[in-house]
């Protein structure tokens, strides 16, 4: 992962965070989802077995969304502490 | 009986709610349906119904359990469609059934009409003739929860097979004794575990699962499976079923979800 335009370069932390949330969490959070679909299960029963039932898939959904919402809020306070304008410029225009 | 009330009232809550947020947005005098914001929230609907049917093929059967996995299953919404205090009670409809059950549903009949060559009414003993299904499904409800139970009945392909289904009709509509009605589409009407159920758990059904005869629907959400059926009408447009159908009430008619 590149460093923050004009900053300092992403920890350690942050890294296994943002890998988590693009890799784990949020697949997951699809895969959860489905899993409370009757007709999906019906087609993909394999689902049911992944996650023990739709109701544990449901309950795993859940605290799935609670970590997303977790990161979500100490995603955007660490982009207003470090230069909110900056990073909103970065995003937009790429520097 | 809480948890029936609670149901009816979030209903009316929800329906409720989605009022206001019309009200709120166009500023006009009410409205007794709830927005569609321009139908954008139907093609939502109709968005999902076409994914689903692009994507998944039609015929996959819904898990079916063992018998130790049964569970006990609350009965929801209308669970006596004679009792005047219910939400959904029907004041023609409601007397009917009322006689029809003391009779022990002898003079019941299941009327089966519109496109279909020959529209028929089948009495419950007609419906049992029929070769019947048994399954061990999950009734999955939108308010999260979800039961066990056995289904006893005759695949509703029979039903509509032996009163001839013409070859223009595409939808399969629900009346029930209360102000109920569903409609699904012809793949999950001819679904083999879509079912006319007379039994559950090896008993007759019981009122408050729908006496004398229920749908259902297992690769839908349960409020699909309609209790207390009056009559099945097949059609070859698709129809929101007014007032009394689920779209016009603020929920989703395609809930494969």
């Amino acid at each position: 992962m590149p460093p923050a335009p004009g900053g300092p370069p992403y920890g350690l932390l942050q890294k296994l965070t943002y890998a988590g949330v693009v890799f784990v969490l949020l697949p997951l959070m699809v895969l959860t989802g489905l899993t409370m679909s009757p007709a999906v299960t019906a087609a993909y029963p394999v689902l049911l077995d992944l996650f023990g039932g739709s109701q544990s898939a449901r309950t795993i959904h859940f605290f799935l969304f609670a970590g997303l919402v977790i990161f979500l809020i100490v995603h955007v306070v660490m982009v207003v502490l470090t230069g909110f304008m900056r990073h909103m410029r970065a995003m937009t225009f790429g520097d | 009986m809480k948890k029936e009330l609670a149901t009816i009232s979030r209903r009316n809550l929800v329906t409720g709610l989605a009022s206001m947020g019309g009200l709120l947005l166009t500023g006009c005098s009410s409205t007794e349906l709830p927005p569609t914001y321009g139908n954008v929230l139907r093609m939502g609907d109709l968005l999902t119904y076409r994914a689903f049917r692009m994507l998944l093929p039609a015929k996959s059967l819904a898990r079916e359990y063992s018998h130790g996995d049964i569970t006990s299953s609350p009965a929801i919404g209308t669970f006596n469609p004679a009792d005047p205090h219910q939400g959904l009670y029907n004041a023609e409809r409601g007397p009917l059934y009322d006689r029809l059950r003391a009779a022990g549903f002898a003079d019941w009949r299941l009327r089966v009409e519109g496109r279909v060559a020959r529209p028929k009414s089948f009495s419950l003993a007609d419906l049992k003739a029929l070769p019947s299904r048994t399954q061990i499904t999950k009734h999955t409800c939108e308010e999260g929860w979800s039961a066990i139970s056995q289904w006893i009945g005759v695949p509703l392909r029979n039903v509509l097979e032996a009163a001839g289904i013409l070859p223009s009709a595409r939808f399969v509509n629900f009346y029930a004794y209360d102000d109920t009605a569903e409609g699904i589409d012809m793949i999950d009407a001819l679904h083999p575990q879509t079912i006319l159920a007379y039994g559950m758990n090896g008993r007759d059904l019981p009122l408050g699962h729908g006496a004398p005869l229920r749908l259902r629907v297992e690769t839908q959400l349960g409020y699909k499976s309609v209790k207390f059926l009056d009559r099945i009408v097949v059609k070859d447009e698709f129809d929101d079923l007014g007032k009394i159908g689920s779209l016009q009430n603020g929920w989703s008619w395609y809930v494969g979800i």
